[in-house]
């Protein structure tokens, strides 16, 4: 452990503090600043299983759950849940993300990456209690006022048979 | 022959059909009685043609797909032949599953409880220590796998059945033909599955999402969050050509729609495009128009379609092209897969505008399925008040008109019936009065 800095550990810090942020905001329901968490350019990504064991990787030939190449597509999906009007949004389940095992991958000046475990407990009148669960795979970005944003996120959702309608407040 | 049925309902009881008198209704116990399912699975799912896959998931020799008919697990795979067969994915020996993985490829299928070995035709070909345990011989043709009855392919669509007695396939598909050559004819190369699929569970009985699929009448309603918001999209983005997502049907008679009773239970909905320039198809103009010609090119591109092909698919082609496949798990369960199919060849602008629009609105995690799944478990739950007993599907019947209209007739097929537009509920009448036949065998 004598190899670990001091700017290590800040730095392991505030990436898990930005990973808890996001999924407090998510819980809460706070959409707007969820989204100021994402840089405008921010990929979200979460693959379909092309088979027991693998993942697509290429959007724009394979099969993707959710696939956003800007933030805009995070914005939409926000904007639908505000109309109101969605059948399954409206009322929205309840929701508790854990995450853990933040894991940091590589780190330079301006990009950092790392993954983590995830799962999402929800609950709602009509479906009752379901846990869910997957792993994060980020990418932030350093901007130039010091802000830590996502730059990129890959969710890899464990199951290829989904009991629940899938949104971005309950992954 | 004894009466299989399980369930002491009178069925000729559960479809008041008096239309006539203007009146079809359901009686809704017959989406969620446990006695009535049974017989669907045994009367329906293992009596009809079933669809299990599509010929571009078993392109080579070897190449298998393990699925279900009903509740039975069965094995499609490319022989070594060339053809497509179909076996009970089940040891002959003790019953263990043969494959390993949902697809594959397997030039013989090993058991791996006790090691016997079969042809991809089904034939034994190894017992495992077969001298020591039969040392006076054994007849290995009696125990070869079982293959499936029937396995027949159109246009690259392969459906199968668990009875011998069934009518060729193109007979069951009968006026579905046109339609499907419309997926068909999108390509001279033909049409591909796209890597990857999205599986998932509704809890709701599996005749509602057949009812949903072929839905007009909901469109404006369950999806009007949908149409605004890509409406602010198309806006906020400026968007033009195929990145446009098309959303004229929402908004009711903006456009012309139309729907038909096909008959034998198949379905079709119909809605002109507001934006055929938006469809990834559209690239293929100069190349198909002079093939199919103008009047079917109006079909195939100038109008999204769903189509239900009773009792277990949709092909549905609308802002982009899905193979959508139910699978009863329980009266109030339901599972559903779904294939994005292109045609092949296509350039790659289309290929991923294609599998944006599907991400879109076709999946679980899209901006509509999700509300078409809640709303269909919101009625599963409803219908279990069953001091309210009916539900009416009468809307419609006083327009309703009997075999073709004049769109129909370019594609010279002779439908059930014709009715506009595509959120009238007489379409129903054929689905019910199909359901009423196929549960009437005695057998």
């Amino acid at each position: 452990m004598s190899n670990v800095t001091n700017a290590d550990l800040c730095l392991q810090h505030e990436v898990e503090q930005l990973i808890y942020r996001e999924a407090y905001l998510l819980d809460m329901r706070r959409f707007d600043e969820w989204l100021n968490l994402y840089s405008e350019d921010a990929e979200y990504l979460i693959p379909a299983w092309i088979n027991e064991t693998t993942l697509a990787t290429d959007p724009t030939k394979e099969l993707f759950l959710i696939y956003f190449h800007n933030k805009t597509g995070l914005d939409d999906r926000v904007y639908r849940i505000n109309t109101r009007d969605s059948y399954a949004s409206t009322p929205m389940p309840r929701s508790t993300h854990v995450v853990g095992n933040v894991l940091l991958i590589a780190a330079s000046e301006t990009t950092i990456e790392a993954s983590c475990s995830w799962t999402v407990h929800q609950y709602g009148d009509r479906k009752g209690a379901r846990i869910h669960g997957g792993r994060y795979d980020y990418t932030f970005s350093r901007h130039e006022n010091g802000d830590l944003k996502i730059a990129r996120k890959h969710i890899t959702f464990l199951n290829d048979r989904v009991d629940i309608p899938i949104d971005i407040y309950n992954v | 022959m004894p009466d299989m049925r399980r369930s002491t309902l009178d069925y000729s009881s559960m479809v008041d059909d008096r239309t006539a008198d203007g009146n079809f209704s359901i009686n809704r116990s017959i989406y969620d009685d446990p006695g009535i399912f049974e017989d669907e699975i045994s009367l329906i799912f293992e009596k009809t043609w079933i669809y299990v896959a599509h010929e571009s998931q078993i392109p080579k020799q070897g190449d298998y797909l393990w699925t279900e008919i009903g509740r039975q697990p069965v094995i499609i795979n490319r022989l070594d032949n060339g053809e497509i067969g179909g076996l009970i994915n089940a040891c002959s020996h003790r019953g263990a599953l043969l494959t390993p993985t949902r697809q594959g490829n397997a030039r013989v299928f090993v058991c791996r409880y006790h090691g016997w070995t079969f042809k991809s035709d089904g034939d034994c070909i190894r017992i495992k220590d077969e001298e020591i345990g039969y040392p006076n011989g054994v007849d290995k043709s009696c125990f070869s796998l079982t293959r499936l009855p029937r396995v027949e392919n159109y246009r690259g669509f392969i459906f199968a059945s668990l009875n011998a007695e069934v009518p060729p396939l193109s007979e069951h598909l009968d006026n579905t033909k046109p339609f499907i050559d419309m997926m068909a004819d999108q390509s001279p190369d033909g049409l591909e599955v796209l890597p990857g699929s999205s599986t998932y569970i509704v809890e709701c009985n599996w005749k509602l999402q057949i009812e949903n699929g072929v839905d007009g009448y909901h469109v404006g309603v369950v999806h009007r969050n949908f149409a605004q918001t890509v409406r602010r999209r198309n806006e906020l983005n400026n968007a033009s050509g195929m990145k446009l997502t098309e959303n004229a049907r929402f908004d009711s008679g903006n456009v012309e729609t139309g729907c038909y009773d096909l008959g034998r239970g198949h379905n079709v909905i119909w809605s002109d495009r507001g934006a055929p320039e938006a469809a990834p198809l559209y690239e293929a103009r100069d190349k198909l128009l002079p093939t199919v010609g103008e009047e079917k090119w109006n079909w195939m591109v100038g109008r999204g379609r769903n189509l239900l092909i009773y009792p277990n698919v949709f092909l549905m082609d609308q802002s982009s092209t899905q193979i959508r496949i139910i699978r009863p798990l329980g009266p109030s369960r339901t599972e559903i897969q779904v294939f994005c199919i292109a045609p092949k060849g296509e350039s790659s602008e289309a290929r991923r505008a294609r599998l944006d629009k599907f991400r879109d609105f076709f999946l679980t995690s899209g901006l509509a399925t999700p509300d078409d799944s809640v709303a269909l478990e919101d009625t599963q739950t409803g219908v279990g008040g069953k001091l309210a007993k009916w539900s009416p599907f009468d809307r419609g019947i006083a327009s309703a008109g009997v075999g073709a209209d004049k769109d129909i007739r370019e594609l010279k097929i002779e439908p059930k019936g014709h009715n506009k537009p595509w959120d009238m509920e007489t379409i129903y009448i054929g689905q019910y009065r199909r359901w009423a036949e196929l549960m009437a065998a005695d057998k």
